[in-house]
């Protein structure tokens, strides 16, 4: 996205935010899939807090990006999916704090 | 207020949330009351003590495995946790598998007569030091605090017995029984709650999601 020349407030600094991310619930498995290897579909609901439909758009849109890897397995006759981040999906989450870190981080209130 | 995301204590939320189903604490409690009873009944009994506890604690293991296969993980899913979580858990494996080692040695020396090891309070003194040991590792490793409780309980159960004897002569293992009393019922409500609060949903739909 085009930056103004003169960005002295840090403002434009917020374009470089991945809205993907920013987005709360995903926000939340991402950064629970970053701190676990691996985990099913049960599992994030459960720490998550969201419902099974909410959980899937959003591992759809997540999937989509690249971030995400879906495996499908079969515990005896029964499928199972486990989810993990990618590389990439690591590297966005990342950098992904990194941003938040420099935007928020370094918000001055003097103007209050 | 400051709101921030701390990737550790999520980490270790995530781990907590799959040993909340009380199931260790009865495990606990079943093998200390195997402690207290093999205490009780080991005059005369010689090996079958031995063989006693050893059937009894792989039943415990086994009660424990199934427990965790059949009631934590439809509950509450299937989490594979990362290398540190992994380095912990060989770290904790071969440091306890060490100390049975170690205990098993232990009693199958003072049983064969082997070594005569003076009075009570030396062998007393060395399996309290082995049980803080174990349960010391196992709190830290797991994450749970609870254990160095136990790890305190199970260190007094032999000393305490052979006090009570020498004192009042009363043979049964009071302390470890209602330690373990103690344990199992904690382990109870904890999985109560646990169950309570996480039903099994639908198979096909906690497998798959929409997805």
């Amino acid at each position: 996205m085009e930056t103004t020349k003169d960005d002295s407030t840090g403002i434009d600094a917020l374009n470089d935010i991945d809205r993907l991310i920013h987005e709360p619930a995903r926000l939340m498995i991402m950064a629970y899939l970053y701190v676990v290897d691996s985990a099913d579909f049960l599992f994030l609901v459960r720490q998550t807090g969201l419902t099974l439909g909410n959980l899937s758009s959003h591992m759809s849109k997540l999937e989509a990006a690249g971030y995400i890897e879906v495996e499908k397995k079969f515990k005896g006759k029964k499928p199972h999916t486990m989810l993990r981040l990618t590389g990439e999906g690591h590297d966005a989450f990342r950098k992904y704090r990194q941003s938040m870190k420099q935007v928020i981080g370094e918000t001055s209130e003097a103007a209050q | 207020m400051t709101y921030t995301l701390d990737l550790k204590q999520l980490e270790r939320k995530a781990w907590k949330s799959v040993h909340q189903d009380g199931l260790l604490d009865i495990f606990c409690g079943l093998v200390l009351l195997q402690v207290g009873v093999s205490l009780w009944i080991q005059h005369g009994a010689g090996y079958w003590t031995l063989v006693f506890g050893i059937a009894f604690n792989l039943l415990a293991v086994a009660g424990l495995i199934a427990g965790k296969k059949l009631i934590t993980v439809p509950r509450m899913g299937r989490v594979e946790f990362g290398q540190i979580r992994k380095a912990k858990s060989l770290k904790l494996t071969i440091l306890l598998s060490l100390a049975v080692l170690l205990g098993m040695a232990l009693i199958m020396l003072s049983l064969t007569d082997v070594v005569q090891l003076p009075g009570w309070a030396v062998p007393a003194a060395l399996i309290a030091a082995n049980m803080l040991f174990v349960f010391g590792m196992l709190g830290y490793f797991l994450d749970y605090p609870r254990l160095y409780i136990y790890g305190l309980l199970y260190a007094a159960a032999f000393p305490s017995w052979v006090v009570l004897i020498e004192l009042a002569d009363i043979r049964f293992p009071v302390v470890s029984v209602l330690s373990a009393a103690v344990m199992v019922l904690l382990g109870c409500k904890g999985l109560f709650q646990f169950t309570s609060r996480y039903p099994v949903p639908s198979t096909e739909a906690a497998a798959n999601g929409n997805h």
